[in-house]
């Protein structure tokens, strides 16, 4: 099962990184007509999944939270995005690109504009219920800041086709989180879906609410977290780096680095120190981790060059197999000598911190034993025959 | 290494474990007197909402396959039963389920376990029932009515009005209810567990013996919490009287002694934790105040919890602040003070 677990994330990483030189490739593929459906799905899986507007970066936030309490509202509001979304980048890709930068911003909001205005109007006559629910926020979509990111970053700087690929793929990312959260609030907040009762079980209200709104795309954003971390987990990383720069992250990759070399030829089963399979991404698990680490840090470093030293002179082939039955030799002896220093103190509870000093320093002591018996060993061999 | 974690794991249980079954034998005083008021009707509440609860946790520990399970700590035992004794007495059994797996999924198992949950989530509970079900949460019976028959039907209730509606409406005149003595004891209608006054100043004297640390959060909180009903009495028949009522009505006292004096929530420097809980009772009365509900010392325990590390900062300058003023005064005594006025830390967590 193992192995099948590390060939998927092979693969996995494989196709991640294809994403990632994507840019430089596509340079080089721009004329081929075969290239360019490919490229179209790449920037599908960009936009879509690997930075979605609303769950990576977090912009557009305000309909979202304030609007999306229903499946209907969020189509309208998915469609409107969509229609908005193409038509600004399609003029700033045509027309905007010799306008000084200053001017730009403006513009960009007037074209949305130019979309949104009409769409009020016909909403007021086929949908007039929807329309008073949207109320102020669907105005607000033509100065969505999306637009703005979207036309100034990539519109402006590339071609047409470029431009309307980046607009539908970029609009799906944005379309697709709000019907999920419309979906989900409708049926829990009001026990609906599309105006139609599904269940007369009490539901929650409060989700109707903004902060409803907030909880579901936090919980949404968790699960795409987890599943960046099991595509690619140095990407997650990098985005944990990102939003949470006030924890040193450096620090922890050092430390971490140093353990996985010494610790796999240590005693310890190596797998404990690997990060990935811990729960790194949690708060708590970094910063509760850290300290203890680092303060045993530079101890088990020389701990382990004496150790390797005596081995070294010790034996001349070390093979796995052999490190492994030293291994199995070494752990009842720290036991012993735990158990005795309990006796002696009458210590029966050990809180952790002691435990690993205790573990540290009973090391040293056999460590020490092992140096001095190295020298006499083959004395006494050579003693043996002389005799 | 697995052992050595495994043993942290359980050092950190158990520590939880003390701390939460002390919690545990202060919230069963409460509890015998909602049996008192109410019936048994309370206990069923107060079991269906810790077996959800305790549901709800067990089902992460085998999905996270967790080995040292951390139901052990008892936290969301604390967590179940405190939602179920905020509520009325003639809330429906399916009321206080909600808020606690609500608590527990929402508020405390995305920040980790018991030891490094940013929000209190019993609070964080009752804030989603009271704004999702307001008109079930915020009516009280009355509590003279014969109890015979009434296990798990919401019939045999009268409604009541609560003091802290009363003093919401501006109301206390006419309703034939300042019998102070009514108040102590809590014969008044209100929420289940926390009406009488007279066990939670029982309860409060047991927390300053037991936690030495803590109770300063909560002590300053009442605190904030009388000056402000002293100064900006609601009530028409004096200043005393509004005192009396505004700390005996809703769910104040209750969410002094067991929320904000939350160790892992609330800030670690014993000045800072004075800060906290003074901040928190202004408030807590500016909300019942202008806000929109009759008791909002929930949501005010969730804007702290948030706000718990800016006022650390703040101690930790204050601190540097009176230390610095200290030796310009006094150059000489300086050295001696100093080891002295250096204000104990005391580490974060539930170490009792």
């Amino acid at each position: 099962m193992k192995k099948r677990d590390k060939k998927d994330k092979n693969e996995n990483i494989k196709k991640a990184n294809t994403i990632r030189e994507k840019p430089v490739k596509e340079k080089e593929q721009k004329e081929t007509s075969e290239n360019e459906a490919v490229s179209f799905k790449y920037e599908l899986f960009s936009e879509v999944i690997v930075k979605n507007p609303v769950l990576v970066s977090t912009i557009g936030l305000c309909p979202v939270v304030a609007i999306c309490t229903s499946l209907k509202s969020a189509v309208v509001l998915s469609i409107i995005t969509y229609f908005t979304m193409i038509f600004s980048q399609i003029i700033s890709a045509s027309v905007l690109k010799h306008c000084p930068q200053w001017a730009r911003v403006a513009l960009y909001a007037l074209s949305g504009m130019a979309i949104v205005a009409p769409s009020m109007l016909l909403l007021e006559n086929v949908l007039p219920e929807n329309m008073i629910a949207l109320g102020i926020y669907l105005p607000l979509l033509a100065v969505n800041p999306l637009i703005t990111r979207q036309c100034e970053r990539v519109a402006v700087k590339s071609t047409v086709k470029q431009a309307f690929v980046n607009a539908v793929s970029c609009s799906t990312g944005y379309a697709a989180v709000l019907i999920i959260t419309g979906f989900v609030r409708e049926l829990l907040g009001s026990g609906t879906l599309w105006d139609y009762r599904v269940f007369s079980f009490p539901t929650a209200t409060a989700l109707t609410n903004p902060f409803g709104g907030f909880i579901v795309i936090g919980f949404m954003a968790a699960i795409l977290r987890w599943y960046f971390k099991k595509i690619d987990p140095e990407y997650a990383e990098d985005l944990a780096v990102n939003s949470r720069s006030s924890i040193k992250k450096p620090k922890v990759k050092k430390s971490q680095k140093h353990k996985k070399a010494h610790v796999s030829s240590m005693t310890y089963e190596p797998q404990e120190y690997l990060p990935h399979q811990e729960e790194v991404t949690t708060q708590e698990s970094v910063q509760e981790e850290i300290p203890a680490e680092e303060s045993h840090q530079e101890d088990e470093q020389n701990l382990t060059e004496t150790f390797e030293q005596a081995l070294a002179e010790n034996t001349t082939h070390i093979d796995n197999s052999e490190e492994q039955i030293l291994e199995i030799q070494l752990e009842p002896q720290i036991k012993e000598i735990v158990q005795e220093e309990t006796k002696a103190n009458k210590k029966i509870e050990y809180t952790s911190k002691e435990l690993e000093d205790l573990m540290s320093k009973s090391l040293e002591d056999i460590i020490k034993d092992t140096i001095k018996e190295t020298p006499q060993e083959p004395d006494a061999d050579k003693e043996v025959p002389k005799q | 290494m697995k052992e050595l974690n495994k043993q942290k794991v359980k050092e950190e249980n158990k520590q939880v474990r003390a701390y939460m079954t002390d919690m545990l034998v202060m919230l069963s005083a409460t509890m015998i007197i909602a049996v008192f008021h109410y019936g048994f009707r309370c206990l069923l509440m107060v079991a269906t909402s810790i077996i959800a609860a305790v549901l709800c946790e067990s089902c992460v520990d085998l999905a996270k396959k967790r080995t040292p399970q951390r139901i052990g700590d008892l936290s969301a035992v604390f967590t179940g039963a405190a939602i179920a004794l905020m509520l009325p007495a003639s809330a429906p059994m399916w009321l206080a389920p909600i808020g606690s797996i609500f608590a527990i999924a929402v508020a405390k198992l995305p920040f980790g376990n018991a030891k490094t949950s940013l929000f209190v989530p019993a609070a964080a509970g009752f804030a989603f029932l009271s704004l999702s079900y307001r008109e079930l949460v915020f009516t009280y019976p009355s509590v003279n009515f014969d109890m015979s028959g009434i296990v798990t039907g919401e019939e045999g209730f009268i409604s009541g009005i609560s003091v802290a509606n009363m003093l919401s409406q501006k109301t206390s005149i006419g309703t034939g209810i300042i019998n102070v003595i009514d108040l102590f004891i809590g014969r008044v209608a209100g929420p289940v567990g926390t009406s009488c006054i007279f066990v939670m100043f029982g309860l409060f004297l047991y927390m300053l013996i037991r936690r030495s640390s803590e109770w300063i959060t909560s002590a300053s909180f009442l605190a904030a919490c009388s000056i402000l009903a002293v100064i900006f009495p609601r009530v028409l028949t004096g200043r005393s009287i509004s005192l009396v009522m505004e700390l005996s009505s809703g769910m104040l006292f209750f969410a002094a002694i067991f929320f904000i004096s939350d160790p892992v929530t609330s800030p670690k420097d014993q000045l800072s934790r004075v800060l906290y809980g003074f901040a928190g009772g202004l408030l807590t009365m500016i909300f019942r105040y202008f806000g929109a509900f009759e008791e909002g010392v929930c949501f005010v325990i969730i804007i702290m919890n948030a706000l718990s590390t800016y006022f650390d900062t703040l101690g930790e300058k204050l601190n540097n602040y009176i230390n610095s003023k200290d030796t310009k005064s006094k150059p000489q005594k300086s050295k001696k003070n100093k080891k002295a006025k250096d204000t104990p830390k005391t580490e974060g967590g539930y170490i009792l």
